[in-house]
């Protein structure tokens, strides 16, 4: 199929055709229009004149010191790299500590006070309801302190995960 | 080829050696692209080394599957136009020794080296827009596809870019009397055989 197709259009297809990036039938109707007009023939010879002139540019080769200071600084971003890896599970340790110790400090405040109502019960039973209740506040401070270290731990995680993020993000 | 690349690739996320692999097979094509869009040797030379220090630090997030060469030259052209801040890439006039065949007549030689200058000028007078187009399409050899990735451009632009920077690039080719000479490029690019 021969498409009769204006200047104008056949124009727009010169460099796409130049660099490759036509269909078999859209070169073909491109090389059949150019063969019959010389207004076109004249454009696509002077853009291929130019794309040569583009392509005969010299080319630098990287210097010779090049390789070794690339791979100096990116030495010295593996060891940092490496560095932040050995210090993660470290953080990640320490706010587990924090919230078993602040949990377990939690439990025996908690259990002292019970032990203290018990004895305080057998010496007169009309405070272990008063003391139940002192207990009851403990156990709030218990739920408190946990939560907070799962928080704490969970808003850690997610910072890390958001790093990771932006950092793919601002590469790609 | 394909294959390999994938490998090294991969390899390099956590083997410095194998990292090294990818800075050879990389580093003259990105030192030239760099050297045109900042139209210094020093810059090209110090972004360079950025831009593998980049790939390096986001190689373990990179997904194997996209391809590797737009994601690298977007990369470099960030750096190059966060280090140009709106300037126009320098012309360093003794980078266009002639150096064309040695039985190039003296005529030819100069017009060759006329006709490079002009269109390294030309190159370096581009928006920072169009620059990276015309030197990944005609340096890097990269698709229309592949440019536009490496740019977050639909095809559409790319094309249209590269159609209006050639256009210029003409203009000043024609301004200066030189489009014969640049047609005679074609014999110095592929030596004629001799009987």
């Amino acid at each position: 199929m021969t498409q009769i197709l204006s200047c104008t259009v056949i124009e727009k297809l010169l460099n796409p055709y130049l660099d490759g990036e036509l269909s078999p039938p859209e070169r073909a109707t491109v090389e059949h229009h150019v063969a019959g007009c010389r207004t076109c023939r004249q454009a696509f010879v002077a853009l291929e004149r130019t794309a040569l002139a583009l392509e005969a540019l010299p080319r630098l080769a990287a210097p010779a010191a090049l390789l070794a200071s690339t791979m100096a600084a990116v030495r010295r971003e593996e060891r940092k790299r490496a560095a932040s890896d050995s210090w993660q599970p470290v953080a990640t340790v320490a706010v587990v500590l924090l919230a078993v110790l602040g949990m377990s400090a939690a439990v025996m405040a908690g259990g002292e006070s019970l032990l203290a109502s018990l004895d305080a019960a057998l010496e007169d039973p009309a405070t272990l309801l008063e003391n139940l209740a002192l207990l009851g506040t403990h156990a709030e401070l218990i739920t408190v302190l946990g939560s907070s270290a799962l928080l704490v731990a969970g808003a850690l995680a997610f910072a890390q995960l958001m790093r990771g993020e932006f950092t793919t993000r601002v590469a790609r | 080829m394909q294959q390999l690349e994938a490998a090294l690739i991969e390899a390099a996320r956590s083997d410095s050696q194998a990292f090294a692999e990818l800075v050879v097979r990389y580093q003259d094509r990105l030192y030239n692209y760099l050297y045109r869009m900042t139209g210094s040797r020093e810059d090209a030379q110090d972004l360079t080394q950025e831009a593998f220090v980049r790939v390096y630090q986001a190689l373990p997030r990179f997904h194997l599957e996209a391809p590797f060469r737009p994601w690298l030259y977007k990369i470099a052209t960030n750096l190059a136009i966060n280090q140009l801040k709106g300037r126009k890439p320098a012309i360093v006039l003794e980078d266009y020794v002639p150096s064309r065949a040695l039985d190039d007549s003296p005529e030819r030689q100069v017009e060759t080296h006329e006709v490079q200058r002009i269109i390294a000028a030309a190159i370096a007078e581009l928006p920072d827009t169009y620059r990276p187009v015309v030197l990944m399409r005609h340096v890097e050899e990269l698709s229309y596809d592949e440019i536009g990735k490496a740019l977050d451009l639909p095809i559409g632009t790319v094309k249209v870019r590269l159609h209006r920077a050639r256009a210029a690039l003409q203009a000043k080719l024609a301004a200066a009397g030189l489009h014969q000479a640049a047609a005679s490029l074609r014999d110095a690019h592929e030596p004629a055989v001799t009987q």
